[in-house]
């Protein structure tokens, strides 16, 4: 197991950048996600760690052992690819047998070895398949006991549920998390899907054209964004136009058109200021439950209900506070009625469920 | 999906029947055209040759006398001068083969791997337009390079490093070289397809886990580009057993292969029945080493089919 460390990683294709220079540090033993949309330079950072790509710029060290120049054959790494790459002229066995053949491990080492690889994977009896005989879980699981029969320092993920459907991806995301805690081993994850991320991750870097936009742990990036981008990536927020009205015990006054509200201070922001407010849907309070809340940091609002839609667990409301749209979703209990639409509403938060971005 | 076909009912229309014989396509009669043109202009006239084969050998006469008979092998398979031919071709194309394996495969491995666009269809231009020239002029090319009072001989005699020229024409050499002239942009299209759909991830998971270049190249790339090996060396190899103008050209009438039997036997002697037979023989020799060949991707491909 490995510390995996860059320092000031860059890569620049032409006059595109890649990676701005980047510095990061993930622990031994962590599960760290690089998330982002496409293009933000993750899969970059994945692949020069790797040794596929060569850096413009920066260092990468594995262990604490500078590996910027060595080729990926000698930075003791394991990777899965969003492909899985199971070599389709060789059946699994010996897929899973490449890792020990390469470093001349004997024979019947190598068979003792692959066996309970199998066995760990779950694929016990699958020796004789090949790729085309093999679901994309079971590849996924095949790509998997090929990484990790080589003890690998770090294991590299790139994307390895995309081509999964649903189902089978809600199932193997916990299923790789399991198995990475029960080994141990440093991983780096790298995902376009916030909810794989929040689920696996010890910590996540957002990144975003080139550049980490936060990083941080799951409930602190979906909690407490640094930025415009990573609340917008990250689930559903509302964003709203307010401007801060007083300062006090970390809560800052704030006027939402001509009500009052609240959020949590932000160093960056004095009083005269205009900013955006960050709510997450779920954590506005309506009607009957809004009332029933109480709390200093309570702020209460009214609202007029501009339409509702029924999504099973919850009920997801569009609602207009002095002017601007505000999203809602409140579970669904037997009973709570719902509110009709073009009714006003009263409607609460607590401070420190909102967050201030500066404009 | 077999079970689904063996119970149509055998009463069905012919049309049905030619539509699930061509793959279910409800347009099957798109391909008429083509099949009536290669039925006239190709099955008929091979077959039309196959049967004189084993025709009674009569100089001068060209249609079937329906009288039967296996003269034309025998006389074939018991004269060196003609078997011996045979050798020679099936030697000749399986070297060119190789050869142009040899010097192909790194050229179509870097035109595979050349990922800028620009430079790629440079790559490919320079390819195909060795096979814009007609075959001919090119050949009268390699002359002017080959012959004994060719570039290559002159400049070496100029030189003072040779005294005569070398042989380098008018033997099994020259027409080694006219042939994987001729086939080589065949082998690199062949082989390019099959390269590029290599995906760059195998190669990466083979590094990864431990392997070198040489070694992901070795255990990796090169087993999975048999297909377009296989494709490529048996096309060269066709088109090298059937070459007439190569080794004609190239070889001055010295190299003796089954085409230039052929050519002698009906151009010069009049003998179709004798010349077909040869056909016969040169077409199996092509059909024997396709089968060969399937049978040794099927095992190289590993399950892949």
């Amino acid at each position: 197991m490995s510390t995996v460390e860059i320092i000031e990683l860059a890569k620049t294709y032409g006059q595109t950048e890649a990676l701005a220079p980047t510095s990061l540090m993930v622990e031994e033993g962590e599960f760290f996600s690089l998330l982002g949309p496409s293009g933000c330079g993750k899969t970059t950072t994945l692949r020069m760690i790797a040794g596929f790509v060569p850096p413009s710029n920066g260092i990468i060290k594995i262990g604490g052992t500078d590996v910027t120049f060595l080729p990926p054959e000698r930075r003791g790494i394991g990777i899965v690819f969003q492909n899985y790459a199971i070599f389709p002229h060789m059946n699994v066995f010996d897929n899973i047998a490449f890792g020990l053949q390469m470093r001349k491990v004997e024979k019947s080492e190598i068979r003792r070895r692959v066996a309970a690889a199998l066995e760990q994977v779950g694929l016990a009896g699958y020796d004789a398949r090949y790729q085309r005989e093999l679901s994309g879980g079971e590849q996924q699981r095949v790509a998997l006991a090929r990484v990790l029969i080589t003890e690998p320092g770090i294991l590299l993920l790139d994307e390895p549920l995309s081509a999964l459907d649903k189902k089978l991806r809600e199932e193997m995301k916990y299923w790789i998390k399991e198995l990475q805690s029960e080994l141990k081993i440093t991983t780096l994850y790298v995902t376009h899907d916030q909810g794989e991320a929040l689920t696996m991750s010890d910590r996540i870097a957002v990144m975003n054209k080139g550049h980490v936009a936060q990083i941080g742990e799951p409930n602190e990036i979906y909690e407490r964004p640094s930025s415009r981008f990573v609340t917008e990536f990250i689930g559903e927020s509302n964003i709203l136009e307010v401007s801060v009205t007083g300062m006090a015990d970390g809560i800052c006054d704030l006027a939402l058109g001509d009500q009052k509200a609240a959020a949590r201070a932000a160093s960056t922001l004095s009083v005269g200021d205009s900013a955006a407010l960050v709510l997450r849907p779920e954590q506005v309070l309506l009607a009957d439950e809004a009332e029933a809340a109480s709390g200093d940091d309570l702020c209460r609002l009214t609202g007029i209900v501009l339409d509702h839609t029924y999504q099973g667990a919850f009920v997801r409301y569009r609602l207009d506070v002095s002017g601007q749209t505000l999203i809602a979703e409140v579970a669904n209990r037997v009973d709570r009625d719902v509110v009709p639409d073009g009714a006003t509403v009263p409607l609460a938060w607590r401070a420190k469920g909102a967050g201030l971005l500066a404009e | 999906m077999t079970a689904a076909l063996d119970t149509q009912p055998y009463t069905d229309s012919f049309g049905r029947r030619l539509r699930v014989f061509l793959g279910g396509s409800r347009v099957y009669w798109l391909v008429l055209p083509a099949f009536a043109f290669f039925l006239i202009f190709f099955v008929v006239p091979v077959m039309s040759l196959f049967l004189i084969s084993i025709d009674r050998p009569v100089a001068g006469v060209v249609d079937p006398q329906w009288d039967f008979t296996a003269k034309n092998f025998v006389r074939f398979f018991t004269r060196a001068t003609y078997y011996e031919a045979a050798i020679r071709s099936i030697g000749l194309a399986s070297l060119v083969a190789l050869v142009t394996l040899a010097i192909g495969y790194p050229l179509a491995y870097m035109i595979a791997k050349t990922e800028n666009p620009g430079r790629n269809t440079f790559y490919m231009i320079l390819v195909l337009c060795a096979m814009q020239l007609d075959m001919v002029i090119r050949l009268y090319g390699l002359m002017v390079l080959m012959g004994d009072n060719g570039l290559i001989n002159r400049s070496l005699i100029d030189a003072g490093w040779i005294s005569d020229p070398l042989p380098l024409m008018y033997n099994f050499t020259g027409v080694v070289v006219g042939l994987v002239q001729f086939t080589l942009p065949f082998m690199v299209l062949s082989l390019i397809g099959i390269i590029r759909s290599i995906h760059p991830s195998l190669e990466e998971a083979a590094r990864s886990l431990g392997a070198t270049r040489n070694v992901a190249f070795w255990k990796i790339i090169f087993p999975l580009s048999m297909p377009g090996i296989l494709a490529g060396s048996l096309l060269v190899f066709a088109i090298s057993i059937s070459s007439y103008v190569v080794p004609a050209l190239m070889g001055g009438w010295k190299v003796v292969v089954m085409p230039i039997h052929i050519y002698q036997q009906i151009a010069e002697m009049g003998k179709w029945q004798f010349g077909a037979a040869i056909a016969v023989v040169l077409f199996a020799t092509s059909v024997i080493a396709v089968v060969i060949y399937q049978r040794y991707a099927a095992v190289t491909a590993g399950g892949r089919t």
